[in-house]
Formats: C-alpha cells, structure tokens, sequence
C-alpha cells in the first residue's frame, strides 16, 4: 500500500492500532513523510458542500412523482405466478412509460403539495434537529420575505418539528411539518404573487385541507386528519400572519 | 413479502439519493429518474430488506446497482463514457465550507474527480461509510478505498493552499 493511502488512513482515523503505531514512527523519523501528510489533510472539508447540495434537492417534485408511481402501482399488480423474466420486463415497462408520464407536472403547487402529502398519510414528519430547523425556517423567512419563528409557526398547541425549502416554478416555497397524534400536518407557504383568496376547504382521500392566499404568499394547510382539526389548524395560522408584520 | 419501513423510511431519503445520484450520473435530469427507479425497486424489494439494518444504505446500494447495471451501460452506447460531474454538482448560493472557499469550489472540485475516486470521496466523507462499508458497497478491496481517498485528497488539497494564498496567509 502506498504511504499517501497509508496517510489517509491515519487522518481518517480508520489504521489499525500496529499499523498507526508503525507510521506514526516513522512520521518521527522522515520529515518528508510529515510534509506529505500535512499536505493529504489540508483538504477543505466535503460534507457542509454536499449539505448545502442538499438543501437544493427537488423533494416535493420527487415525492409526487413517488406519490404518483405507487397510486398506479396500486391499480395494476401482476400476479404472483408470473415468471422472473416476465416481471422483470414488466417492471422494467413500467420504469419507462412512468418515466415518461411522471414528467408531466401537476397543475399547480397545491396539486403537487398534496400528491407528495400523500406519502405522509400514517407517516409523521422526521424530527430535524433544532439547529436544523432554526437555520431552516430562518432561511425560509428569507426567502418568503415573511417572519417565520416560533410565534408565527407554533400554530393551535402544534411546534414545526420539520422544514424544509422547495421551490415551484421557480418561486420559493416553504413547508412545515408538524405531528398531531400520529398524523403529519403540514403548512406550505409560496410566495408567487397570487391574488388574495378566502380560505376554502377540500378534501381528497385522506387528506384535507384548507388554502388561502394574502399578500402576494398563497397557503395550505394539509393533513390526513378531520376537517374540524384543519380547519382549527388553518384559522390560527393565520392569525399568526396576521398579527405579524407582513414582511420583513 | 413487503416490509413497511421501506415505505415508511424511503420520503426521508429521497434527497440524499438524488445527491448520490448527481454524483453518479453528473446530470441532473437523470439524477432525478434515478431517484425514482432507486424508490420504484426499493418499494418492490422490500422483503428484501432487513428490520434493523441501515435503510439508507440499502438504498444508495439498490441506486448504484441499477445505475452500473441499467442506465450507465445504456450511456456508454451512446458514446458517453466518462461522466464529468462538475456542472451538476453545482448550487446557486454561495456558502463558505472554510474562509475563502465556497461550496460550490468544493463541489466543481469533487465533480472533475475520476468517477471512481469521486463516488468513494463522496461515500467515506459525505455519506460517512467506513472503508469497510465502501468497500463492500463498491466491491473492492479496502486498499482500494484508502488509494482512491488518498488520490482524490491529493487533488483536492490545492483547493485550501490557493485559498490561503488567497487570504495572503501562506506563500
């Protein structure tokens, strides 16, 4: 192995005991092992690139589409008889048409909201961690141009426990997850400069809702929950939004 | 047999096998068609899958799978054999991983990388796999893993020296 693999080992800290034991000897002796090894670890640090790669990721278009493959699975299942050879070329089918299909958008950030919504029927929100969270809804508050924190999202006894920054069609939308029992409730906010709207009602499957729009910022709050719980859910939310400035 | 906590487990990691996928596939709308073939397999193996054992790694390891097997082969006959990574691993803020280096230096760098070297740089110190997980997941050798992490660091080392020259620090 080369002394450069052997290096990186040592500053990944994953040698083991004798052979750390032998280079770090060896370190003492050859300075220009030393300089090697100094220059191995002045690589900036990957990870906080890659999060902020992350953070860009498109997981409201990819839960719909996801939401969107498993409700045709749903309608069509081959049988349990059927040959490998034949699922297997039925499932390869079903890849290609549906890659074709799942390209076409949903008509609009609502629709794609409660496609994606409906993989979280019966699966909360995963709790970010709190530094997480903060720098979420934080930025969140940026982009949307609108005080987002603790007072406006604590919203009818619920705390966001998730957030995260999409966008649609190019305007910034926020969502945040909250869990009521077992249920996730989310409240999705885009700033696209739609018209003030009253708050309307509707339900599809198990999921209901509630939308409005004021001041350029349309919402929704959504969940697999009853009417009367989103109903309350939505009616505090704005309160919240209306007893802050409406923008920054 | 299906087994719900792929279901359950597999919204959460959508994100992160879209980022491995940039980095397999160095092109963002297939990135994403990936992603979907990655969930769609899962969803259909999910007997497969363990209680207990890490989610996220069975995941990424189904993406790589159906990536070599299906889409990478179908590149190279179309004349595409190398993939450069380093215009999809882009993002359009301008976050500092260290003074004077931005993200998105760190991220062009890691995309000019070998494929080889940059899918290991990428799952030993972003995903944090040990050798040993790497090694498995890429079946190679662990001396194979620390070569390609000690090559990739040697590349991505004048990324800090340019940005203390920059910073007048250093010579």
């Amino acid at each position: 192995m080369s002394d450069d693999a052997l290096l990186t080992g040592l500053i990944d800290g994953q040698l083991p005991p004798e052979q750390i034991a032998a280079l770090e000897a060896r370190l003492r002796r050859e300075p220009a092992l030393r300089t090697r090894l100094e220059r191995l670890r002045a690589t900036p640090p990957l990870a906080p690139a890659f999060d902020a790669l992350l953070q860009r990721a498109p997981a409201a278009r990819m839960q719909a589409r996801l939401a969107e493959a498993r409700r045709a699975s749903s309608r069509f299942t081959p049988p349990r008889s059927v040959s490998a050879g034949v699922a297997a070329a039925l499932f390869l089918a079903g890849i290609v048409v549906g890659w074709g299909a799942f390209r076409a958008k949903p008509e609009t950030w609502r629709d794609a909201v409660r496609d994606y919504m409906a993989l979280y029927v019966g699966a909360p929100f995963p709790q970010l961690p709190g530094e997480s969270l903060s720098a979420t809804v934080s930025d969140l508050s940026g982009r949307l141009q609108l005080k987002l924190d603790p007072a406006t999202l604590g919203v009818d006894g619920l705390s966001p426990r998730f957030a995260a920054a999409l966008r649609y069609d190019g305007a910034p939308l926020a969502e945040i997850g909250y869990v009521d029992g077992d249920q996730a409730i989310a409240l999705c906010i885009i700033r696209d400069g739609e018209a003030d709207a009253r708050p309307t009602a509707s339900a599809d499957g198990p999921l209901v809702s509630v939308s409005w729009a004021k001041d350029g910022r349309g919402y929704l709050a959504i969940g697999a929950t009853s009417q009367a719980r989103i109903a309350a859910f939505a009616k505090a939310a704005q309160e919240n939004f209306a007893k802050a400035p409406s923008a920054l | 047999m299906s087994n719900h906590a792929v279901a359950q487990g597999l919204p959460e990691h959508l994100a992160r096998l879209w980022r491995y996928a940039l980095v397999l596939t160095g092109a963002r709308d297939q990135a994403e068609d990936l992603v979907q073939a990655t969930a769609l397999r899962a969803l259909e193996r999910s007997g497969q899958f363990t209680t207990g054992t890490r989610l996220d790694h069975w995941l990424l390891a189904i993406e790589r799978s159906i990536w070599l097997n299906e889409l990478r082969a179908r590149k190279i006959r179309q004349g595409q054999g190398f993939v450069d990574a380093s215009e999809a691993l882009t993002i359009d803020g301008a976050e500092a991983v260290e003074t004077n280096i931005s993200a998105n230096q760190v991220l062009a760098a890691v995309g000019r990388l070998p494929e080889a070297q940059r899918e290991t740089v990428f799952l030993v110190y972003v995903e944090g796999h040990t050798y040993q997980e790497a090694a498995t997941l890429l079946a190679i050798p662990i001396g194979t893993v620390m070569s390609r992490l000690a090559a990739a660091r040697a590349a991505l080392a004048p990324l800090s020296s340019d940005a203390r020259t920059a910073l007048g620090k250093t010579p």
